[in-house]
């Protein structure tokens, strides 16, 4: 008899589904063209779910790679597009308060929030070893804070208790960005160090005065979404800070709320009382598996997260199949493409390859082994294919070459290879766990060639996995393995 | 160069360096060190090539920062295809409107390199 399935089962079997739709839907909207300050919100949600989920530690690696390549779309619209701006909406905050114009009041304070997600963005992207802290543009964002901070105070000063809620929105987010910050790596601060915690504290204090206002207490109390994002940000706070933890989520039932509040709720619960969060879950679940496909996409995209955030806490280790679909619409043919680029490739099957032509690869480590075989590449540009070849291996690194090719006069492709000399692979044939080293490239570029450069064979899963994608993704990969890349390389006076 | 002007940081040999890896390049440079604060640590540098399409952006500054790292400064760069450029230099945002008053060209491909 099948056993019954637990609580992580259910889970699983729900962020599947879930989290194909909503990588379509991403794609989709980020091809859209135009984007409104709330769809871009939205999208930035989005960006954070996924770098969650990308925190898990086993997954596919297609879907691994197809992830990734949404959260760097994501970043360049929410980053690069939006704080770009050097975090003006900070320094017009301010004078829109002082304008007294509602509507644009509101739509500053937007532009705020979705700098502020551009910044968070920014600290996951770090943590990924994928951008660096200290550019101009951040540093724009400390220097603009103090005016947003002003702006934030002048709002609530006009006593327009129309505007609490946006206010308090705004400086919680702010609370949140500044607390990450502080918190994250002393290594991946550098410059933010001081600043952070600094801008911390004063938004702290300033939090903890409006909160004591009887106009501001009833919009909190009467807003468990906001409610709860406040005790979540004091907890943390107090949390690191070494402080006592005092702060506790009030008896509330938001049972009879819609889902985007209520789930923004659960997700503020579930950083601190893991029990209740367990059991809100678990009461939910019936229903999120019957509606949640039929949700609006920032719904879709908290259920992600609040899903993805069960899974961590209960320390989830087995690997995730997400089975994303994505095609790309290249027109590669390998066939044409090999010859055209490796020197003597049509001569491999016809070139006799002795016991003493392998004993004499398999004694290349990979500096020697990329040297070699960067001779034998025809085509590119010599010095680039030079300094690949002898380019320091470093964490930002995804392919050991990365060499750009014009395949048409109206494009750029990459030609992405990534090396395996004997002395790396200590199995007989490379295993299937390198599967990601392969395919990670397309995470970076649209338009790319993959060729995997390996002395001993891959394994037979490996082959069949790199055929899989070739044929489901449509990602031209090629392989020179083992006695082809001996052969090749002695065509080309190599070995 | 006139007088009382600063020497723009990094040598042209130095931008020729990215049309190993981009066809077609642009270089603008904006930003602190034009401001005369001859102690700006970083350079300010937009990169326009169409070679960006289809690379996503961390890649893209990640590239250009690999062909220009061992200048004496650091470099911040924004790295554009043409179409985002000509978007940006169409918007009426404060900061585009700041960067077009400062952007000044200091590198663009020769016709040889196309």
């Amino acid at each position: 008899m099948k056993p019954m399935p637990t609580m992580i089962d259910r889970v699983v079997d729900l962020i599947t589904p879930i989290t194909q739709q909503i990588v379509a839907q991403g794609y989709d909207e980020l091809g859209s063209g135009y984007l409104s300050v709330k769809h871009r919100e939205t999208l930035g949600l989005l960006a954070l779910s996924l770098h969650d989920l990308l925190m898990l530690p086993s997954m596919q690696h297609v879907d691994r790679v197809l992830l990734e390549k949404l959260l760097y779309k994501i970043f360049q619209v929410i980053y690069d597009e939006e704080a770009l701006s050097y975090f003006s909406s900070f320094y017009y905050s301010l004078k829109k308060v002082g304008r007294g114009d509602i509507n644009e009041i509101q739509h500053e304070f937007a532009k705020s929030n979705l700098d502020i997600l551009a910044i968070r963005l920014k600290l996951r992207l770090v943590q990924m070893g994928r951008a660096r802290f200290g550019d101009s543009t951040d540093r724009y964002f400390f220097s603009n804070l103090d005016r947003l901070l002003r702006g934030i105070n002048a709002l609530f000063q006009k006593h327009n208790t129309q505007l609490y809620q946006l206010g308090l929105y705004t400086l919680l987010n702010l609370h949140q960005s500044l607390l990450e910050l502080a918190g994250a790596d002393e290594a991946l601060r550098v410059y933010s160090i001081g600043e952070s915690t600094y801008l911390l504290q004063r938004s702290h204090e300033r939090l903890e005065a409006l909160i004591t206002w009887p106009d501001v207490k009833s919009v909190y109390e009467d807003n468990p979404q906001l409610g709860f994002f406040l005790i979540d940000q004091q907890r943390k706070y107090q949390e690191i800070m070494g402080q006592l933890v005092t702060a506790t989520f009030p008896k509330i039932d938001i049972a009879d709320r819609p889902w985007t509040p209520q789930l923004w709720a659960i997700r503020s619960l579930g950083f601190h009382t893991p029990a209740l969060f367990g059991q809100l879950i678990e009461e939910n679940l019936p229903v999120w598996h019957k509606y949640a496909s039929e949700w609006e996409l920032r719904a879709q995209v908290l259920l992600l997260s609040v899903l993805t955030h069960y899974l961590q806490q209960n320390n989830y280790q087995s690997m995730l199949h997400l089975d994303l679909s994505y095609r790309s619409q290249d027109q590669i043919d390998l066939d044409t493409f090999m010859p055209m680029y490796f020197s003597h490739y049509q001569d491999i099957p016809k070139t006799q390859v002795e016991q003493e032509d392998m004993n004499r690869l398999f004694s290349f480590d990979d500096p020697e082994l990329r040297k070699r075989f960067g001779n034998s590449i025809t085509n590119i540009d010599q010095v680039v294919v030079h300094r690949e070849a002898r380019k320091p291996h470093g964490v930002a690194e995804i392919a050991d070459m990365e060499l750009p090719i014009r395949l048409n006069p109206n494009r750029t492709y990459y030609l992405c290879i990534p090396f395996k000399s004997a002395a790396e692979i200590r199995t007989d044939t490379v295993p299937i766990s390198y599967a990601y080293q392969i395919t990670r490239p397309f995470s970076f570029f649209d338009n790319c060639v993959v060729v995997f450069v390996t002395a001993k064979r891959c394994s037979q899963p490996l082959l069949n996995d790199i055929k899989q994608v070739r044929e489901k993704h449509n990602w031209p990969i090629a392989v020179i393995e083992h006695n082809e890349l001996a052969a090749l390389l002695k065509l080309n006076g190599q070995l | 160069m006139l007088k009382g002007e600063i020497e723009f940081p990094i040598q042209s040999e130095n931008l020729r360096l990215l049309t190993h890896i981009l066809h077609h390049v642009k270089v603008y440079t904006f930003g602190s060190w034009q401001l005369k604060k001859l102690k700006a640590k970083d350079v300010d540098i937009v990169v326009v090539s169409p070679d960006f399409a289809g690379v996503v952006n961390v890649k893209r500054v990640e590239l250009v920062r690999r062909v220009l790292e061992n200048q004496r400064v650091r470099i911040d760069p924004i790295c554009l295809t043409q179409e985002e450029f000509l978007k940006l230099s169409l918007s009426s945002s404060k900061f585009a409107v700041t960067l077009k008053s400062r952007l000044s060209l200091v590198y663009e491909t020769n016709a040889d390199n196309d």
